[in-house]
């Protein structure tokens, strides 16, 4: 004890150079970004970025070189982000030209993901094995005969598309108009204020994607589609609401029309007020 | 050993293991940053993509848009360095030099404001 007293100049003297040297490095002379990439920068300037990968590739139709450049920008799952972007480019009102590149560029990585993942499961573990053993090249009987059950197609997930008929995921009965399910009033602090969900389903209650909503208040108008963000399902769609204003809603297919639409006031436990969300569920009878 | 001296070692081991940790370790990381800040592979890059999409796009207001979000340099000024400095293969230089070329004689479309 005596001795760490006796020594506290020593003490001293390493917090005071420590920080110093915190202090000069992070501070005063920080250490200039070897390679400042894509991932690093703000967030509009990375969807400018991506909107450029999407014009590239609409031109030179290189997806290879569109996956390396949008690996760059270190997103968790590039299709996800160019959805979310292009469903903000939408509310923006971003040209039909960069909405439609973006739209390319997702559904032609989401085939290319289907066909290597639909190519890795057609080709069994086991073959290579028995080429090496036997030293015959593994035949198409071999890989068909595999007792590996075959991988599902993977249902083709929509994106905003002008031509909505192409869409090949569950698709409305023709001449089966939507009813309105359900319409319900959430009150959530977990939830988006504000927020107009919409649920799409058949007749078998599955889940329709690709289903255009039609939303009209105060004489403007607005389109969006179910099945943008597939992490909520794919017969789900939403649109942000503003307060004081009364909205209209239908189907493009064809639906009863859910008119009168207004965010619901709600109050959280301390009695303070908040907008809530109101829920619609469509379902093919 | 004189006390000041061993104080002023211990600082000076101090400063050399706090410069080692905010330089080497734990280095400042920049995010949100600008397009202007990105390193040359990458700028070489953003220009190829804009010279790609204006072949099909043939706007040069929104390549010299894009352009502009490299630095406060004319559009053909970043291009051209870009040309010199940047790795580019035969194929890639041609789809450039077209943009350089157009661009050089580009005027930027003014649009009036209406009051």
């Amino acid at each position: 004890m005596k001795k760490i007293l006796t020594s506290w100049h020593l003490l001293l003297g390493f917090i005071l150079g420590l920080g110093l040297g915190l202090v000069i490095s992070w501070t005063i002379i920080p250490q200039t970004t070897p390679a400042t990439s894509p991932s690093q920068l703000r967030d509009d300037f990375k969807d400018s970025y991506r909107a450029l990968i999407a014009a590239a590739y609409a031109s030179t139709g290189n997806l290879p070189r569109a996956q390396s450049r949008l690996a760059a920008l270190n997103d968790p799952d590039s299709v996800v982000a160019i959805k979310s972007q292009a469903q903000r480019a939408l509310a923006k009102g971003d040209s039909p030209e960069s909405l439609d590149a973006l739209a390319a560029l997702v559904a032609n990585l989401e085939k290319e993901i289907s066909a290597t993942e639909i190519t890795a499961a057609s080709i069994p573990t086991q073959t290579p094995q028995i080429a090496t053993k036997t030293g015959i090249a593994p035949t198409a009987t071999e890989s068909a005969s595999t007792p590996e059950p075959p991988m599902p197609t993977l249902t083709e997930i929509p994106f905003f598309t002008r031509t909505p008929a192409s869409i090949t995921t569950a698709s409305p009965t023709p001449g089966a108009p939507y009813v309105l399910q359900t319409q319900d009033e959430i009150c959530s602090v977990n939830l988006s204020e504000g927020l107009l969900m919409v649920y799409v389903s058949d007749k078998s209650n599955k889940a329709v994607a690709g289903v255009e909503i039609i939303v009209t208040w105060g004489g403007n108008e607005e389109h969006f589609f179910t099945g943008l963000k597939p992490e909520l399902g794919n017969g789900y769609a939403d649109f942000a609401m503003e307060p004081g204003k009364t909205y209209a809603l239908r189907l493009a297919a064809g639906s009863t029309a859910a008119s009168n639409l207004s965010i619901p006031s709600c109050q959280d436990d301390e009695g303070n007020p908040y907008w809530g969300v109101l829920r619609l569920k469509f379902q093919q009878p | 050993m004189p006390r000041w001296i061993q104080a002023l070692l211990t600082l000076i081991l101090g400063l050399i293991i706090g410069l080692i940790y905010g330089w080497k370790i734990a280095p400042v990381e920049y995010i949100d940053l600008a397009p202007n800040t990105l390193h040359a592979e990458y700028r070489t890059e953003y220009i190829l993509m804009v010279a790609e999409a204006y072949q099909s796009e043939n706007d040069l207001d929104l390549a010299a848009r894009r352009l502009a979000l490299l630095g406060s340099a004319t559009p053909a000024e970043i291009i051209a360095e870009s040309l010199k400095s940047g790795d580019y293969t035969q194929n890639e230089s041609k789809i450039i030099k077209k943009l350089l070329g157009e661009i050089q004689t580009w005027q930027p479309t003014l649009t009036e404001s209406k009051p």
